[in-house]
């Protein structure tokens, strides 16, 4: 007489071998390793844009007879990338073999010196980037040509070292401007490359020190 | 996770999620994953059992709801690796169970619907209609005409 499914399901499970329970994986250690290798390969690819912009910003002024704006330009740029290039070498030493939450852990507090390394660079770095810019270009033969139409608008045009003080003042105030603000312009940008995978890494960490708890 | 939780409140009850977990995938490598993913899951859930069930039955209820999620989330991902999609001969464990009726009752049931899988095996797991229809959701009336359905379809397919 055939079995009824009743009785397959019950004899099939009388053996108990039948019900050996995988062994768990370290789990979250494959979770960290990918989101960390994530953000590193993000990063890579930001520092190589950041390289490209710099050499078509030196190779664009050359060809617009700016070339002294786009060798500091390009140096400014020179320098985010190594920057990051020396962060991201720090990050690789970060010992792998030690466990989950410690090497969470050391990554985020990495990712934090990271972060407040750039942050006080850009507090430089924007305001130089502005004056760079505007006075590179004054100074070009775009500049020349500036000049010559303000002075048809407004003959009683007063200058310093050249540069009209209209213009001298608006870029202090805009330099300074960005230099206070550079906090923040700086986390608006980190949050569109990285937002993603630093909630995540956010998440990890928060669940592991629950884990932990 | 704790091993003090894992052993103490999940090990015991590893028979039900390696049950329900079998019935929704197809490899050893899912089979591993979806426990996996369920054990975890519990515990990170352990805070909201309320006891207004025994342990066991919110197990039941958690490990159908990953295993649903999951195969949701990997028809999603990678449609022609649904294991609706796959025929039961394409079932491949590592440790498959000793007894070839309850393989063979296993391959029938992974051709079901994802919610007669699930009314099934709590049916097979002695849960009254009430408690079924708690888990899944459902109205307790329904569930004894269509575990009739399903025995009926399921022994058509174990013929074949």
């Amino acid at each position: 007489m055939e079995k009824s499914i009743e009785t397959i399901w019950k004899e099939g499970f009388l053996n108990s071998d039948a019900l050996v329970a995988p062994r768990l994986n370290d789990l979250y250690n494959q979770k960290s390793q990918n989101t960390v290798d994530k953000l590193l390969k993000i990063g890579k690819m930001n520092l190589v844009t950041v390289m490209i912009t710099a050499i078509v910003i030196l190779i664009a002024s050359i060809f617009a007879g700016v070339t002294y704006m786009g060798m500091a330009l390009f140096l400014l740029l020179s320098l985010v990338v190594f920057y990051g290039k020396q962060q991201a070498g720090r990050m690789k030493e970060i010992d792998k073999n030690q466990n989950s939450y410690q090497y969470i852990k050391e990554v985020d507090s990495w990712i934090k010196e990271v972060i407040s390394g750039y942050t006080r660079m850009y507090r430089f770095l924007y305001p130089s980037f502005i004056i760079i810019f505007t006075f590179g270009l004054w100074f070009s033969s775009f500049g020349d040509e500036m000049f010559i139409e303000m002075k048809l608008n407004s003959p009683d045009l007063s200058l310093l070292f050249g540069v009209p003080v209209i213009w001298v003042l608006a870029v202090i105030l805009f330099a300074v401007l960005s230099s206070l603000l550079a906090g923040p312009i700086y986390k608006f940008d980190l949050n569109l490359v990285y937002g993603r995978v630093f909630k995540k890494l956010n998440e990890l960490l928060e669940d592991m020190e629950e884990l932990r708890n | 996770m704790s091993n003090d939780f894992y052993n103490a409140s999940i090990l015991p009850f590893a028979g039900i999620i390696i049950k329900i977990c079998r019935a929704y995938t197809n490899t050893q490598e899912d089979f591993e994953d979806y426990y996996q993913e369920v054990s975890l899951q519990i515990w990170k859930s352990k805070d909201n059992f309320r006891e207004e069930s025994e342990w066991s039955t919110w197990i039941y209820r958690l490990s159908l709801n990953v295993c649903l999620t999951l195969l949701k989330k990997k028809k999603n991902n990678d449609q022609h690796f649904a294991s609706d999609s796959l025929p039961p001969e394409a079932a491949v464990y590592n440790h498959a169970f000793a007894d070839e009726s309850i393989n063979q009752l296993y391959d029938a049931i992974r051709k079901l619907s994802e919610i007669d899988r699930a009314v099934i095996l709590l049916y097979l797991e002695e849960k009254s209609y009430q408690e079924i229809a708690d888990i899944i959701g459902t109205n307790p009336n329904n569930i004894g005409v269509r575990i009739k359905r399903i025995k009926k379809r399921l022994e058509k397919l174990i013929k074949e």
